[in-house]
């Protein structure tokens, strides 16, 4: 408030400039206690000014006395006088005042009130006022101080315990394995937030942008979704129906190899909402379940490789050829690459969802990051070439992509699982349950017919059983110092009844003991010769009308009909006369004979002469036949003829 | 508890759905086939709250939920989404759908998001 120099206005005696001056010296010997009187001119308006102290010193001049005293006033009053409005402030009052001669600082200032004289303020009246004011003032401010000051210590109490308590709660928060962070509708996440969130982003989150934040865990489109929905939620009044909005936040993302679990929880705060969002590594969890999907997925393989062991032996096959000679056909004709990478796509993706179809999903999944390359390509043309696409496709290994896949199915199932021939098993016990209803509902030729084929599934089969013979070979040919190559059985497919070739089979081995001991060279012999050092066998089954041909050859050093006979002549199986009217053929078929053997001294594996003769008496026996047919140095050849079972049985039973 | 419109083009979807709310002890007042039906039956049944099937023929479930809000701003309405949650959920929440259910659904979560938008204001 504007405190003006209304109060300290005083009354003052006022004389007339023709007054004598020894009126004034009365009216200060009067009254003591005036300081001075104002004078006025004969128009009432302030003419000049006398103050005690100074009409004493002029009257005490020489001869000021006999001067002044009887003369009119107007001669020894001061003419500069100060008036000034009694609206004016104090301030303005106290600049105006001091700003006079230092003589008349002193002096009273006359006051005006709308341009007419009212009175005057001494100025040692206005000192003591102000004085007093500034007393008060100080007094105020001391009272204020001390408010303050009181309040001060209150709010510091305060704030040491807020301080606590957010400490507090931040040991809580931090000590627990969970990110804690809010913020409000402007998304700055507030500083109070728990130190696993800085762990989760990797920096300190304080006052960040929590839309930002989010940016590089999430694609475009959620990123889009987390921003849109945060405006709806705080936008919503209804608690309830923001509420409904967390549901479209992001539940989860991946932050390097961590995979964070995120959870949303509306707080009313005041007048404003603040969202509360809390992060929980689930890495563990995630990893686990993984797990416990991958070993679901691999037992899916299994199952889909045992159900469609040959499609998915095909599928690898054609897969593999495509790769290793099919796409580069593709790339030979004259065509655009960029129809030729179309080309390429749609065979690969095909191929994926072969692959995913069968369960092997691995092996889909390296399909569909070949496919995403490729549809990149597709994009960028520029710069693509032939050469280039070439080039790329040499890059690409089938095995490495079905790999993972293949391992899972030979860990389970065997290394040879979706090699070897589609194979059922079915328990014997059914097979005779069959047969037994089949003999119950036919007869005649159509139960034989019938129950022979049935009996049929059950035979052996006997490339199998020949294919088994190569661990025997290899065997002998290491106690023998030989090296031999392993065979397999190459023509039709042979069932037989095992029951009735069972003299056969067994005596077989003779044939190959035969082979290994007889036929095929040692090694050093063989590359004297300018053979490779590992001799091979042969084995080949053809089927006939009524019967099938077995052919097991080998390229060793096939059969000296000279020395066989000389040994037939030695041994008394031929006279000399009766040898030399043999033919070559003859003569070398003499091995079957009984009691003949090529070699001088009988040896443990073969050589009693017994072996080959008891083969082909149960070949005979079977009504079958073999015979040998050799040339030097190139090979043997062994030629089996067995009735086919099959055919026989149909007609004799 | 509840009279509930059904608003679905799938005949497999309103079965399922009418099992679950009427083994949630709700009532099925009335089932329409797509949207233009759906404000039909609104109206003559004015149920307390209506099911609305996203994707439909003749017309979708976005501007079907306009006219239902259009008709009654206060009418509660619970989208079925065939599409997961994304923008769409986003844009019928912002226009006033009381709730959604995402496609495949299950009894426990169809019945939860009714009673949340039963209860809502």
């Amino acid at each position: 408030m504007k405190e003006t120099i209304a109060s300290l206005v005083e009354t003052v005696r006022v004389f007339s400039i023709k007054e004598p001056g020894n009126a004034i010296h009365q009216h200060f010997e009067d009254n003591p206690a005036s300081n001075g009187i104002v004078v006025m001119d004969n128009d009432g308006v302030p003419a000049g000014l006398v103050m005690r102290t100074h009409f004493y010193q002029m009257i005490g001049t020489q001869f000021g006395f006999s001067i002044y005293m009887n003369r009119p006033v107007e001669l020894l009053m001061k003419r500069q006088i100060l008036c000034l409005d009694i609206e004016l402030d104090l301030a303005q009052f106290g600049f105006q005042t001091m700003n006079r001669q230092e003589d008349d600082v002193y002096d009273y200032v006359l006051i005006m009130k709308q341009g007419i004289f009212c009175g005057i303020v001494s100025i040692s009246n206005f000192l003591m006022t102000m004085s007093e004011m500034k007393q008060r003032q100080i007094e105020l401010l001391n009272s204020q101080q001390k408010i303050l000051e009181q309040a001060h210590i209150q709010e510091q109490a305060l704030r040491r315990e807020i301080e606590i308590k957010n400490r507090s709660i931040k040991k809580l928060l931090d000590n627990a394995d969970q990110g804690f962070l809010s913020f409000q509708q402007d998304l700055r996440i507030y500083e109070e937030y728990s130190s696993v969130c800085d762990d989760i982003f990797d920096r300190k989150i304080a006052h960040l942008n929590f839309g930002c934040l989010m940016e590089p865990f999430l694609d475009e489109k959620q990123h889009g979704l987390l921003i849109n929905t945060l405006k709806s939620l705080f936008r919503q009044k209804n608690k309830a129906r923001a509420k409904v909005f967390l549901s479209l936040l992001p539940s989860e993302f991946r932050a390097g190899n961590r995979y964070i679990n995120i959870r949303y929880k509306i707080i009313a705060f005041e007048e404003n909402r603040i969202l509360m969002v809390i992060l929980t590594d689930i890495t563990d969890k995630k990893a686990l379940e993984k797990k416990q999907d991958q070993e679901k997925n691999n037992i899916k393989l299994v199952l889909s490789a045992i159900q469609s062991r040959a499609e998915i032996r095909d599928a690898v096959a054609d897969a593999r050829r495509f790769f290793s000679r099919e796409a580069a056909g593709l790339l030979g004709q004259d065509r655009p690459v960029q129809e030729m990478v179309k080309d390429l796509f749609r065979e690969v993706h095909t191929m994926k969802g072969d692959f995913a179809l069968r369960q092997m999903h691995d092996t889909a999944l390296n399909l569909h990051s070949l496919e995403d390359r490729l549809s990149v390509m597709m994009e960028f043309p520029e710069g693509r070439s032939v050469n280039r696409l070439k080039a790329f496709l040499e890059t690409i290994c089938f095995d490495r992509m079905v790999k993972k896949d293949l391992d899972v199915i030979h860990d389970f199932m065997g290394a040879t699982f979706l090699e070897s021939d589609n194979r059922i098993n079915i328990n014997a016990h059914r097979i005779e349950a069959l047969v037994d209803a089949v003999a119950n509902r036919f007869s005649g030729e159509d139960r034989q017919f019938l129950v022979h084929h049935i009996n049929e599934l059950t035979w052996p089969s006997l490339n199998g059983i020949l294919t088994g013979y190569n661990d025997y070979i290899q065997i002998l040919a290491l106690k023998l110092g030989k090296s031999i190559g392993g065979f397999t059985v190459t023509g039709d497919n042979v069932y037989i009844d095992r029951s009735r070739y069972a003299g056969f089979l067994k005596t077989i081995i003779h044939m190959f003991r035969n082979i290994v001991d007889h036929g095929i060279e040692k090694p050093e012999d063989r590359s004297e010769k300018g053979k490779d050092e590992t001799g091979r066998i042969q084995c080949e089954i053809l089927k006939q009308d009524t019967c099938f041909t077995l052919t097991i050859s080998d390229d060793g050093k096939g059969i000296d009909p000279d020395q066989i006979a000389r040994i037939a002549v030695e041994k008394g199986i031929y006279s000399t006369a009766r040898v030399s009217a043999l033919s070559r053929s003859e003569i070398i078929n003499t091995i079957f004979m009984d009691s003949f053997s090529t070699k001088q001294q009988v040896n443990m594996l073969s050589g009693r002469g017994v072996g080959l003769a008891a083969l082909r008496g149960e070949i005979e026996a079977l009504g079958g036949s073999i015979k040998v047919d050799a040339v030097t140095d190139y090979g043997t050849c062994f030629t089996i003829v067995l009735p086919d079972t099959a055919t026989k049985n149909s007609r004799q039973d | 508890m509840a009279n509930i419109l059904i608003v679905d083009d799938s005949g497999m979807s309103r079965k399922k759905l009418k099992t679950i709310l009427e083994n949630g002890s709700h009532t099925v007042v009335g089932e329409a086939q797509d949207g233009l039906e759906g404000i039909e039956q609104f109206k003559t049944l004015a149920p307390d709250l209506v099911t609305l099937d996203v994707t439909m023929p003749n017309m979708d479930g976005i501007s079907c939920l306009e006219s239902l809000l259009a008709i009654d701003e206060d009418a509660r309405v619970v989208m079925i989404s065939a599409l997961g949650k994304g923008d769409t959920m986003l844009e019928a929440l912002n226009l006033g759908a009381a709730n959604y259910i995402t496609k495949p659904f299950e009894a426990e979560q169809v019945l939860n998001a009714i009673s949340d938008a039963l209860n809502m204001d």
